[in-house]
């Protein structure tokens, strides 16, 4: 029994799109109707990008090939003067000389694909219909070793090459092995990885009727990937827009975790290899006979070594870069409040009173949402912190949000907290600089990076009539300011 | 006068690079070595008459370093073997499982390489002092702690 699918379910076009260069694929078409509704674009592709397509059809079906095309837009003519397009008959391709002799085939796809080239075409995308092989032409039986190999010269030659079958005139037997012989199978409008696929002469025992049920479960497996693929799509979409969810910051911040282990795992190894390069170095200078030689070769790991370790540092720092493009217009208020909402116990726990101070009129301004989330709750946090150490004494929150004079939008986080030494108000923004016990110095640092990225700035002050201290970063407040023109200045 | 030991030290780390700074450590300490990729290489490859001791990368792919030392010890290789790791282990508990599966170091990387030479270097057959590995009759015993 055979079940009909709607053939809506799979992009044939999206996935004709998506073939590269190099790939051996086959076609097994259930009628011309099918064959047609693959072939017409599978040729269209090619003719917009500039390719050769040379295609071999089904001997007697050359004029509707030629009207088919033209039905869907393409000039025929023009493409036939201009040798961008090159209709070929079997008889003169495959069976020249009436047999079939596969290794005259290798040549000429490899010298047509050259010949490609130097015509000025992109490339080579070939399609040809293997029905020829069933008149029984003399050497038709190396067909199957020819079709192997075919994989192999694709990929040398950087050419496509798709081989239509007619699922109604091959026998199983047949089908089955062209199943095998091809990394991908098109069957009824879906392109699908082939996992049936043998790229070596192993010998096939499977029963005949097999194919059938191998074409079902590649195009199944293909639709499920698709459906996948389309959910796993729709999912970014939509994080996408819940950037504001607790659960995505949660989720980079995570993932900043993680990318700390595997920095410091990657880093280690080529600093373990250095220290280790470093005392066969020292051993091979020490005693009576110094070998210098071996002294020096491993100083040439080290210095290989150290080259590893920063090109880790420069991978990682490409990472960042591609991750930087989250921003978007925000309110800045509304951003706080969330914030407030994730240390609302924090707060609790530590009998901290909060008050806000929001300006109801704040101009929105351009940023990462979730980078200056980050830096909200850094600053907030260490806050907290600082009134936690507080034995007696106000322990008070308050966060103001305003226009200032500059018009810029500003915030300013003050904590009638312990305070820090004189002095140490700019060192706080150093890297790895801490008050803390189990601090590690980078929670500052990293707000100042990001809030420079911002076109803003971050400074601390000392409260002026009360213990404690006050954060205060600005943001730029309109979007024609917001475009990326290096770090701001300098605090006031 | 030391001779270099007559038997290898293996050693198990998937870092090419590491590898051949290991080897040029032994070898400058006149150990000599030979390396395998992974837990399943060294299965297949090792033999039991040429080495002497093992040096064994616990964060191995596939069958990991842990699993390796379990198996061989299982499997009646009494060898020493040291492991080493670039994992955390701040409170000590990945060390305490290793030394328990029956390692007798673990080193935490980057480490110390006069460490690992210490520990790999064939020691005297009592068992005084620092992890008793070699177990060569006949080989000067370098001092420890004193």
């Amino acid at each position: 029994m055979r079940v009909v699918e709607s053939r809506s379910t799979f992009p044939l076009e999206g996935a004709l799109q998506a073939l590269a260069h190099g790939e051996h694929l086959c076609s097994i078409y259930e009628n011309q109707l099918d064959d047609s509704e693959l072939l017409i674009p599978f040729l269209r592709i090619g003719l917009e990008r500039g390719e050769k397509c040379v295609c071999i059809a089904q001997e007697g079906r050359e004029g509707h090939l030629e009207q088919a095309l033209t039905t869907a837009g393409i000039d025929v003519a023009a493409a036939l003067a201009s040798k961008a397009l090159v209709l070929m008959s079997p008889g003169r391709v495959y069976l020249k000389g009436d047999s079939f002799d596969p290794y005259r085939m290798f040549t000429f796809w490899k010298d047509l694909s050259s010949r490609a080239r130097e015509e000025g075409f992109s490339r080579l995308r070939g399609a040809c219909n293997m029905h020829w092989i069933l008149r029984g032409a003399p050497g038709t039986q190396p067909w199957l070793a020819y079709e192997r190999h075919l994989s192999d010269l694709a990929a040398d030659s950087q050419c496509l090459l798709l081989c239509q079958y007619d699922r109604s005139s091959f026998g199983a037997q047949h089908l089955l092995e062209v199943i095998r012989t091809h990394p991908r199978v098109i069957h009824r409008g879906t392109v699908a990885d082939n996992i049936y696929y043998r790229p070596s002469e192993l010998d096939s025992q499977a029963d005949a009727p097999e194919f059938e049920s191998l074409l079902n479960d590649l195009r199944k497996r293909e639709h499920a990937n698709y459906v996948l693929r389309e959910q796993r799509a729709e999912d970014e979409r939509r994080s996408e827009r819940a950037t504001q969810s607790q659960l995505v910051r949660v989720s980079r911040l995570t993932t900043l975790g993680e990318l700390t282990a595997a920095i410091a795992h990657e880093v280690n190894q080529p600093l373990t290899a250095i220290i280790a390069h470093a005392g066969a170095a020292r051993r091979w200078l020490s005693g009576d006979f110094p070998n210098v030689v071996s002294a020096a070769a491993a100083i040439d790991g080290i210095t290989a070594d150290a080259r590893r370790a920063s090109q880790v540092i420069a991978r990682i720092r490409a990472l960042a870069r591609k991750a930087d493009n989250h921003r978007d217009m925000l309110d800045l208020n509304e951003m706080l409040a969330e914030t407030l909402v994730l240390v609302d116990a924090e707060l609790r726990a530590n009998s901290v009173t909060l008050r806000t101070a929001f300006e109801p009129a704040l101009p929105r301004i351009f940023g990462d949402r979730v980078q200056l989330q980050q830096v909200a709750l850094n600053l907030i946090v260490n806050a907290v912190e600082a009134i936690a150490a507080l034995a007696q004494g106000s322990r008070e929150l308050v966060i103001r949000t305003f226009l200032n004079e500059r018009q810029e939008v500003q915030v300013a986080v003050q904590d009638s907290g312990v305070g820090l030494p004189e002095g140490n108000l700019q060192m706080i923004f150093e890297p790895f600089y801490t008050t803390k016990l189990h601090g590690m110095g980078i929670g500052l640092s990293i707000s100042r990076t990001i809030i420079l990225a911002h076109n803003g700035r971050l400074w601390a002050q000392q409260n002026t009539d009360a213990p404690g201290i006050t954060v205060h970063f600005t943001l730029p407040s309109r979007e024609d300011v917001a475009t990326e023109t290096g770090p701001g200045g300098a605090p006031p | 006068m030391t001779t270099p030991p007559p038997q290898r030290v293996a050693l198990v780390d998937d870092d090419a690079n590491l590898c051949v700074a290991f080897v040029e450590l032994l070898s400058s300490a006149g150990l000599d070595c030979e390396t395998y990729p992974s837990a399943e290489e060294f299965l297949r490859q090792a033999s039991r008459e040429t080495i002497r001791c093992l040096v064994l990368d616990l964060g191995l792919p596939g069958m990991s370093g842990l699993e390796l030392l379990r198996h061989l010890r299982t499997n009646g290789w009494s060898i020493p073997i040291v492991c080493f790791t670039a994992q955390p282990d701040p409170d000590g508990k990945l060390a305490q499982q290793v030394l328990e599966a029956g390692a007798h170091a673990v080193l935490y990387k980057p480490f110390d390489p006069e460490e690992l030479l210490r520990l790999l270097q064939p020691d005297g057959d009592d068992d005084t002092g620092g992890p008793d590995i070699g177990r060569r009759a006949g080989t000067t015993r370098r001092k420890h702690g004193s």
